[in-house]
């Protein structure tokens, strides 16, 4: 029974479906009962109790118990309780948490305020004055004091992961990044270097500093809300819960030796074979569907690809702006609105490639090795 | 005079003035550092070099083209008009030919990478079977049974590959006996041209044009020129000179060839200084010489110039008139691997402190001498160690 238990989550992350039902989970978590037909609507309604105190104590204390009884299992043991990887098992707890916690008090305002109530931070502040002695600062002194012996005990207890001097002769395998460049290794194993590690990298951060120069939606300023920035919270958390937590996740935990893929309860078989099947957009059009050879000139043999990326970023953005995303086209203005949906289209180029990758092994929309330019 | 407020205590349009003014002194105190970075007295001598180079080049490119056997080349040429008019003649087989290989091709293309995806499921599914069936698992059976048809699979596209192959070699035939004669004077002809063409080959990495020019030109440029520029400091690192800093012993660097570009290469005999080929190339700088420069640098006397310590001036120059002694009777300073390291003066006799005792005549393998003060061979007097 438990071995059939433990082959099914080996299966089911599987990256194609985990990140399959991440994306849902996301989605329903987000905005539970507000998505899709009616039927899913009745059904989704349900998940919303998940932001009630009561509910969502005992969500946190099932899935520790799951994870503490996982940890009997020697594979997920070795793995998860590694000296490295102990703060990143905490760091989902965590991330969860404050997750759930910010939305759960942005629902509560929001049902204050639908009801005509004073939202909490309100009520809380009183008279509009809070003291910085001793409210802030005594509570913050204690909290460096308690932390402090948190993190001398977890040293003396958890040994740090120092290894023997590098050898260039036997690297490890595999070989990682530090934890918190996992997200963008991930990204490795589906873009060329040069975008994986220079251009993505890139964006994000201008994209993250231009955030609040796009964002001209001033509600939730000191308070929490939801309701009042529904689609700017979804955002922002797509791209850093699922493109970047859950990369660093699967980067740490399920990925083992030459970068293969392993459940959380598979043992790391260094000899471990996965068929190597990728091909190219133009290798499945011109020969497995023309059944041509591959045409000598790369602006013809890269067209398709060419004019699918083209119009991904040029002719969607302009078609968005008359269907779809009109009311932030209004709203921005037309360099707002362009920059806003050329990063958001960046965005998502990734979850896009990991998908053509996983169902039809696309190794490259466009590849022009003469110049080292892979897309 | 406008009245100084709480809010300007200082007047706004002077200040204006004095901004634009030191906005435009920055400008041109950073346009000055660019320029004092970038305007090096060798690059000049480099570009002379370039501009000497190519000329020399044109000039060998002249002569080998002169020297062309012109009558076998015009032979050669009447050969393979000859053969393009008998090609012609078959030009439908030809293109026949030609389009039956490309169909092969595209084929064989096709069924390869078949092969190849049907290879890498198959090796993945055998790792799988041998994982199962040493875990003694109920599913090895199955697995075993996609195993093996894929390994028919895999059979059969190896079979077509190598049929595509014989095809290929077939239709290729075709081709050789309609185009044979074609190729083969063309590689006649090449063969004869091959001195010219490794010039012309050579000109065009001395004196670069087109887009090449314009590329190395913007690899030269001011603050462009971190990444790969053609003008750089030429450098060998001396490991067995090191500069002794009291804490640390650091390889001396010679840069002379910097701007004596060709010290080490024959041909700039002629050549005005700094470019003149060393007078004795055979002895240094050369490759082939007993002092590359790679190894060595430049010569004693370059070494010991007037920045050096007076004793290691003098020691150098010890050093130098005993190289020349040495050169002079024709032995090599240094012989090779571990052998000895000095020499006798006069019939220039390797000699090596010897292990036997003194007094009793060497053997002819060891060939050594000494203990004594004198040359074991000719009876000179030792030079000072």
């Amino acid at each position: 029974m438990i071995e059939a238990l433990k082959t099914a989550v080996n299966s089911l992350s599987a990256p194609p479906r985990f990140f399959t039902l991440t994306v849902v989970a996301f989605l329903v978590l987000l905005f539970p009962g507000e998505l899709g037909p009616a039927w899913l609507r009745r059904l989704t309604r349900p998940v919303e109790s998940v932001y009630r105190p009561k509910v969502g104590g005992i969500l946190f204390a099932v899935l520790g118990v799951l994870f503490l009884f996982s940890c009997l299992d020697p594979n997920f043991a070795l793995i998860v309780l590694k000296p490295d990887n102990v703060p990143i098992a905490g760091m989902i707890f965590l991330v969860a948490f404050f997750v759930w916690f910010a939305l759960k008090e942005g629902r509560r305002n929001d049902a204050l305020r639908s009801a005509g109530q004073p939202i909490v931070e309100k009520r809380e502040a009183g008279d509009g004055k809070v003291m910085v002695w001793p409210d802030l600062v005594y509570t913050e002194f204690l909290c460096m004091i308690l932390w402090t012996i948190f993190l001398i005990v977890w040293s003396i207890y958890l040994k740090a992961p120092i290894e023997e001097p590098a050898n260039p002769a036997k690297t490890p395998n595999p070989s990682k990044a530090p934890w918190y460049f996992l997200g963008l290794q991930e990204m490795l194993v589906y873009y060329d270097p040069w975008i994986a590690g220079v251009l993505l990298p890139g964006l994000i951060i201008v994209g993250l500093c231009a955030i609040p120069y796009i964002d001209k939606n001033p509600k939730g300023n000191g308070y929490f809300t939801f309701k009042e920035r529904k689609p700017e919270i979804a955002l922002f958390l797509f791209g850093f819960v699922v493109l970047w937590v859950w990369l660093i996740i699967i980067g740490t935990f399920l990925r083992g030796p030459n970068q293969n893929f392993f459940g959380p309860f598979e043992y790391w078989d260094a000899h471990k074979l996965v068929p190597l099947i990728n091909v190219d957009l133009s290798q499945i059009i011109w020969v497995k569907m023309l059944h041509m050879a591959l045409p000598r000139n790369p602006i013809v043999r890269e067209i398709f690809g060419l004019t699918l990326v083209a119009a991904y970023f040029l002719a969607l953005p302009p078609l968005l702006a008359k269907r779809g995303l009109k009311m932030y086209y209004e709203k921005l203005g037309p360099a707002r609105y362009h920059i806003m949906v050329f990063l958001g289209l960046t965005m998502l180029s990734l979850p896009i490639k990991m998908m053509l990758r996983w169902t039809l092994n696309m190794h490259y929309l466009v590849t022009v090795p003469e110049i080292f330019f892979n897309i | 005079m406008p009245k100084l407020t709480d809010e300007t205590l200082r007047r706004t349009s002077a200040l204006n003035l004095l901004f634009a003014a030191s906005s435009i002194g920055l400008l041109v105190t950073m346009a000055w550092m660019v320029y004092d970075d970038y305007s090096r007295g060798w690059k000049s001598y480099q570009k002379e070099f370039q501009r000497l180079e190519a000329e020399k080049t044109h000039a060998q490119i002249d002569a080998a083209e002169k020297a062309l056997d012109k009558e076998t080349l015009d032979s050669l040429l009447k050969q393979r008009s000859e053969a393009v008019e008998a090609a012609t003649q078959h030009a439908k087989d030809l293109e026949e030919a030609q389009r039956k290989l490309r169909e092969i091709e595209t084929v064989a293309y096709r069924d390869d990478l078949g092969y190849r995806t049907t290879k890498s499921t198959f090796d993945a599914k055998k790792f799988d079977y041998e994982e199962a069936a040493h875990r003694g698992s109920s599913r090895a059976q199955q697995i075993k049974k996609e195993m093996d048809e894929l390994q028919k699979e895999l059979e059969d596209l190896r079979v077509k590959g190598l049929l595509h192959e014989q095809e290929k070699t077939d239709a290729q035939a075709v081709i050789a006996g309609i185009n044979g004669r074609i190729a083969e004077t063309d590689k006649k002809i090449a063969d004869l041209e091959a001195g010219v063409d490794r010039l012309k080959k050579k000109l065009d990495k001395v004196e670069p044009s087109g887009f090449m020019k314009v590329a190395i030109d913007i690899l030269n440029a001011p603050l462009l020129d971190f990444v790969a520029p053609s003008l750089k400091i030429q450098q060998v690192v001396l490991d067995r000179v090191p500069l002794d800093i009291n804490f640390a012993r650091v390889p001396r660097a010679d840069r002379c060839q910097t701007c004596h570009l060709s010290a080490d290469r024959a041909g700039f005999e002629d050549a005005a200084e700094p470019y003149r080929t060393h007078l004795k190339l055979n002895f240094f700088l050369g490759g082939s010489s007993p002092h590359p420069v790679d190894r060595f640098g430049c010569t004693e006397r370059d070494l010991a110039a007037p920045h050096a310590a007076p004793k290691v001036r003098a020691l150098i120059a010890f050093e130098e008139r005993r190289a020349r002694d040495l050169l002079d009777a024709g032995a090599p300073i240094v012989a090779a691997g571990t052998g000895p390291s000095t020499f006798c003066t006069r019939c220039t006799s390797p000699i090596r402190k010897s292990r036997r005792r003194p007094g009793r005549r060497p053997t002819a393998g060891s060939m050594i001498t000494t203990g004594s003060s004198r040359c074991w061979r000719c009876g000179a007097p030792r030079p000072p160690a």
